[in-house]
């Protein structure tokens, strides 16, 4: 709801979900799916350099997502 | 004895709370938790199973969890499906909801739940389940049960139903073509309906056209020229939690400082969240706020800059008024900072 409100204010946004029918259904268009919805940004039995690369990649897709073109609600995985 | 199956989560089904929230589904003899008192109420049916599965198993693993619920549903007589009431609870909803669906598309089992109306599962599973109306927190059950108890009698019974409004669940967007007592025509209906509109007087539609409040996508932008703004509905304070942001139902946002950072450390920040899991952000408050990540991509030249700040609130049972002004809010105070896209990231 808060992500389809910035969308409509005219500010770019992109939704880190790991619920990703939830957030398509409230609206979001652009949606990265995360690791889980305790643990979003990385899996907490990786090691610590992985999780680093795995918070660091994550973003990078946000971003992506930020930079894609889209039609309708788009979960980018 | 008409045959009828339960669905509750891992804390209604007494498995445990956050901590248990990745438990895999159960299928249990007979009725479990709240599934007890709607099998009270319920007349000439027998609830003789209770399936049971944690929130984040459903959410984070829907796929594998509907493959072992459908198994489940295969080998069982099921004349009726009834999971929750799931409240304002979202993930709840979302499980409540996807069973539902799974009962009734692919075993054309009936399905009812019940949710408030702030659940984001009232719109995403109305048409493949009744959901009934119901109260925003537990404080609720005895109400919502009684009300999904009726309206099963009434499902099992065969008896026709009056209409989402009057049975109180939210409309399928099902027509259907019914003879009204009074004989009365569509013509007649219609002028007199604009003679109370032109009177003043109050009237009600036949007919709600429903709105889809879709917002179109912007336009992409390329965040490597753009000042980036971070929001977090994770519940993610400084310790100590100095603004006292609660656990659930914000009604206001905080931000706090990380221009001169480049990471979280245990211990420095907390999540006060109260619908999941906060251990591991206890752990590492970064699987919340990726601030080291954010500060790399800067340095490597993706993102142009970083508005100093990040900005929070606790997502859950957030009333949908109260998130639409916050959100107007963040987007107005880091307008002022020049900020031209935000990243969000919920739990």
């Amino acid at each position: 709801m808060m992500v389809k409100e910035i969308e409509k204010s005219g500010m770019p946004v992109v939704h880190m979900a790991n619920m990703t029918p939830v957030a398509q259904g409230i609206g979001s268009n652009r949606i990265v799916k995360t690791y889980g919805i305790s643990f979003p940004m990385f899996d907490p039995n990786a090691t610590p350099e992985a999780q680093k690369q795995q918070r660091y990649e994550l973003v990078g897709r946000a971003l992506k997502a930020l930079n894609t073109p889209v039609q309708e609600s788009t979960v980018f995985e | 004895m008409k045959p009828v199956i339960a669905y509750v989560n891992q804390f209604f089904g007494q498995i445990g709370g956050e901590d248990k929230a990745d438990y895999a589904p159960e299928l249990r003899t007979g009725a479990a938790g709240p599934a007890q008192a709607l099998q009270a109420q319920l007349k000439d049916a027998e609830i003789t199973h209770t399936i049971i599965c944690g929130d984040n198993f459903m959410a984070s693993h829907t796929e594998q969890a509907l493959e072992q619920i459908a198994g489940f549903l295969k080998e069982l007589d099921c004349a009726l499906l009834a999971a929750g009431p799931a409240f304002n609870a979202g993930r709840y909803g979302f499980s409540c909801g996807e069973v539902c669906k799974l009962a009734w598309e692919r075993f054309h089992i009936p399905a009812l739940t019940s949710m408030n109306e702030g659940n984001p599962g009232v719109e995403l599973y109305r048409k493949s389940a009744y959901i009934l109306k119901g109260h925003d927190t537990a404080a609720g059950m005895r109400k919502d049960v009684a009300a999904m108890a009726a309206l099963a009698n009434k499902l099992l019974a065969g008896e026709p139903l009056l209409g989402a409004d009057a049975e109180g669940y939210f409309g399928r967007g099902i027509r259907k073509e019914v003879i009204l007592k009074d004989h009365r025509s569509a013509a007649d209906r219609a002028v007199d309906m604009l003679l109370h509109k032109l009177r003043g007087e109050p009237f009600q539609t036949e007919f709600l056209v429903e709105q889809e409040d879709r917002v179109p996508p912007l336009p992409p932008v390329d965040p490597s020229k753009l000042r980036i703004a971070f929001v977090t509905t994770s519940g993610l304070v400084p310790a100590g939690n100095p603004d006292h942001l609660p656990s659930g139902g914000s009604t206001f946002w905080a931000r706090y400082e990380i221009g001169n950072r480049e990471t979280l450390e245990k211990g420095e920040f907390i999540s006060v969240h109260g619908g999941y899991n906060t251990g591991y952000a206890a752990e590492n408050p970064m699987v919340l706020l990726p601030l080291d990540a954010l500060k790399q991509h800067v340095r490597d030249g993706h993102i142009g800059s970083l508005h100093p700040y990040y900005y929070v609130l606790t997502g859950n049972q957030t009333a949908k008024g109260d998130a639409v002004r916050m959100a107007r809010e963040i987007v107005a105070k880091v307008r002022e900072d020049a900020v031209q896209a935000i990243i969000l990231g919920s739990t």
